[in-house]
């Protein structure tokens, strides 16, 4: 009984000694292939601008904000630059230049109709078409004709 | 497993093997530190460059952003006129020639060339430009600035090299494409850009063709990349760094797609010199492991093997004697742990036998001669046959024949038990003696006994220890025979058992219990004189001789006489005489 104890004992050490040796190998080869730290990636600012400015439009503003609020809770790696501007130079003028040399705003307040054709067809505005249909919310307007625009 | 390759495996897989693989995984980790730290340093050096390089393009964007919103310039390209005014010309100057690191500027509308600075250096037909690819990514751009790096533009003619920034013009209300604005700007603009980077070696803005547009050192502009670099960077997803050859050179180059434009920003630096720390550290562990790796090589010189070679010469040793050859091992002076004095207690034990041995065959030597000596020692039997020989001569003249028989029988008794040298004799001459005996000792007791010699022809010439038939008749004649009141017999006969020949000696006397035995057995007297012994005389030198098996065995039980039988081998002559000459 003595001896197949001790031999057992010896065999168990060995096994050990080898799994070290394995673990080891394993370790270093981690070690060695590196995995990739990326975490610091910049965050990104999405500029949007808005023109309820007025006494009237700040319940606007408000949901609009409190939204933007909730969004950058979700998604921290978003900032959303959330600026007013008066109506009239905005859309006479500082976005219209913008456009001209796109540096439009990613999100911005507009009026439909007329107004935007000319956005449509020079590609500066974004076709929401298949996200609202994707998204289901397409069928929640009542009616989309003013921004829609055929090309 | 023998010892040494026991001890062998053993050093290989415990210590040789975790050296090296603790080396080896030392230097990898380390390395590997290093070229994360690399890679970290170049990753915020290049994002840097890039946000300076960010602002530097801003800022000339921002005046052509400006100046293609101009209502002068706007209708300028609606209404070509035949030709400018200065008046026209300073004003359109002013909006873009006021950033220092323009050079010159051209308009075009959607058919020709409508108004371009003085000394440019880059005159291009409306033609020639609709041609070229960099119009059509201009176009692309749908109005934002298309930059062009010195190695990725055809048309600057200047050494150095500029910059060329392309854009569409559109109209302020409709948005349609009223002409192209072609901006030159110097080449320094990059250079300051880089030379504040905080990166030591190149760098490099590569277009997406993989071409080097420009670089920090001013060399290889224009050409394409290494196919394996650019490969390598197409196929990297995750990773923002490769090692690669560059220029001939294994290179740690670390790269970044710009913001502003379709460029990857790359700074490139020799592995060589990157990596000389890791040089350094890949040294040490090699030495250290190779240090590792001696002194574990000088303990199993030192050490180990001196112990296995120990043992080995002992167990060899061992060997040795076992075959019964006792050499004594050759002994180390200077150390003394527990594998010398193995071989010392070998060498002690060896010499012991030795000398125990040698002991016994001296005495054994020493006991013959004495043997001998006492034999010779005795009164010369020439002397006494020539005496014995004038007693019969005179007995034989008087007549007297019995003098004569009893002389003649003496002198043959003391032939056989004197003058034969050999210690094996024939039984026949055994027997022959007895017969001799027996009669002289008739003369004694006068026809107080008779006697029986019994020897089967064929075990005539069977060999046997000389005298050992004669004491026990001698035995039997003053024990049994000469304390009876009647007549005596004393019988001997000799019978065959297989391998060996039994001699009995059987008398008719008394006889005695086993309590006498016992008591005669234990006599403390061992003198050859004293007959009494000479049963146990003749059952030792029988055992010396022949081995445990042979002897006497004595019978006897009051009343009944006594049988003394006597166990010998069956030798037969020839051999016996090898043997004893041997």
């Amino acid at each position: 009984m003595k001896p197949a104890r001790f031999v057992s004992v010896r065999y168990v050490l060995l096994a050990l000694y080898l799994a070290a040796i394995v673990w080891l190998i394993a370790d270093g080869y981690q070690v060695y292939s590196g995995e990739e730290r990326h975490a610091d990636a910049a965050k990104a600012t999405l500029t949007f601008r808005h023109f309820w400015l007025q006494e009237y439009n700040l319940p606007v503003e408000r949901i609009v904000t409190e939204l933007i609020e909730a969004f950058e809770e979700q998604y921290p790696q978003y900032k959303i630059d959330f600026e007013g501007l008066d109506q009239t130079i905005h859309r006479e003028q500082k976005l219209k230049s913008e456009m001209v040399t796109g540096t439009q705003p990613d999100i911005m307040a507009l009026f439909g109709g007329a107004e935007i054709e000319p956005y449509v067809r020079a590609k500066r505005l974004l076709d929401l078409t298949d996200w609202l249909k994707e998204t289901g919310l397409f069928e929640r307007f009542k009616d989309l004709q003013l921004w829609t625009v055929d090309v | 497993m023998r010892l040494r390759p026991k001890f062998l495996t053993g050093m290989l897989l415990l210590v040789v093997l975790p050296v090296v693989m603790m080396g080896v995984l030392f230097y990898l980790a380390f390395s590997d530190l290093i070229e994360q730290k690399a890679a970290t340093y170049f990753r915020l050096a290049l994002r840097d460059a890039d946000r300076m390089l960010a602002y530097a393009m801003n800022e000339i964007n921002s005046v052509t952003d400006l100046a293609i919103t101009q209502d002068a310039v706007q209708a300028l390209l609606k209404a070509p006129p035949q030709w400018i005014s200065n008046e026209q010309a300073r004003e359109l100057n002013s909006y873009i020639m006021t950033h220092p690191k323009v050079t010159s500027f051209s308009l075009y509308n959607n058919e020709r060339l409508v108004y371009r600075t003085n000394f440019s250096s880059v005159d291009v037909s409306y033609e020639e430009l609709v041609r070229s690819d960099a119009y059509l990514k201009a176009v692309q751009r749908n109005g934002r600035p298309l930059w062009l790096a010195p190695g990725e533009n055809e048309w600057s003619r200047s050494r150095a090299g500029e910059i060329v920034i392309l854009r569409k013009i559109k109209e302020f209300h409709t948005l349609r494409d009223i002409g192209t604005l072609l901006v030159t700007v110097k080449a320094d603009l990059l250079e300051q850009v880089f030379w504040e980077a905080s990166v030591d070696g190149e760098i490099l803005l590569v277009n997406g063709k993989g071409q080097i547009v420009y670089s920090k050192s001013g060399l290889r502009v224009g050409e394409m990349l290494e196919p394996s670099v650019r490969e390598a960077l197409q196929a990297q997803g995750e990773k923002d760094y490769v090692i690669r050859p560059f220029a001939e050179e294994s290179s740690f180059i670390a790269y970044l797609s710009t913001t502003q434009n379709e460029w990857v920003m790359m700074a490139v630096t020799p592995e060589s010199r990157l990596f000389q720390e890791v040089k350094l550290v890949r040294n040490l562990a090699v030495a250290i492991v190779m240090f590792l790796l001696l002194t574990a090589y000088l303990f199993e010189k030192l050490f180990i093997s001196r112990l296995v070679f120990k043992i080995l010469k002992t167990v060899k040793g061992l060997r040795q004697v076992e075959e019964g050859r006792f050499k004594e091992l050759t002994e180390s002076h200077k150390s003394d742990d527990e594998a010398d004095l193995l071989v010392r207690g070998f060498n002690r034990m060896t010499r012991q036998i030795r000398d125990l041995i040698a002991q016994v065959e001296k005495e054994q030597r020493q006991k013959k001669e004495a043997e001998m000596q006492a034999l010779i020692a005795q009164i010369n039997p020439h002397f006494i046959y020539n005496s014995l020989e004038s007693i019969n001569s005179l007995a034989v003249l008087q007549g007297n024949r019995d003098i004569s028989r009893m002389v003649v029988s003496l002198g043959k008794l003391l032939r056989i038990s004197i003058s034969e040298n050999k210690e094996l004799i024939p039984l026949e001459m055994e027997l022959e003696h007895v017969r001799h005996y027996m009669r002289i000792q008739k003369y004694r007791f006068e026809d107080k006994f008779e006697y029986e010699l019994e020897l089967p022809a064929h075990l005539k010439p069977v060999m046997t220890q000389k005298l050992i038939i004669q004491p026990i008749v001698e035995n039997a004649l003053y024990h049994a025979i000469e304390p009876m009141s009647g007549k005596g017999l004393i019988r001997v006969c000799v019978a065959d058992q297989g391998r060996d020949v039994l001699i009995r000696v059987c008398d008719n006397g008394a006889g005695f219990d086993a309590e006498t035995l016992e008591k005669l057995d234990r006599l403390p007297c061992r003198k050859k004189t004293d007959s009494g012994v000479g049963l146990a005389n003749v059952h030792d030198r029988l055992r010396i001789r022949f081995g445990p098996r042979y002897g006497v065995l004595v019978c006897s039980a009051p009343g009944h006489g006594t049988t003394v039988q006597i166990r010998i081998p069956k030798l037969l002559e020839p051999a016996v005489e090898r043997g004893e000459e041997a």
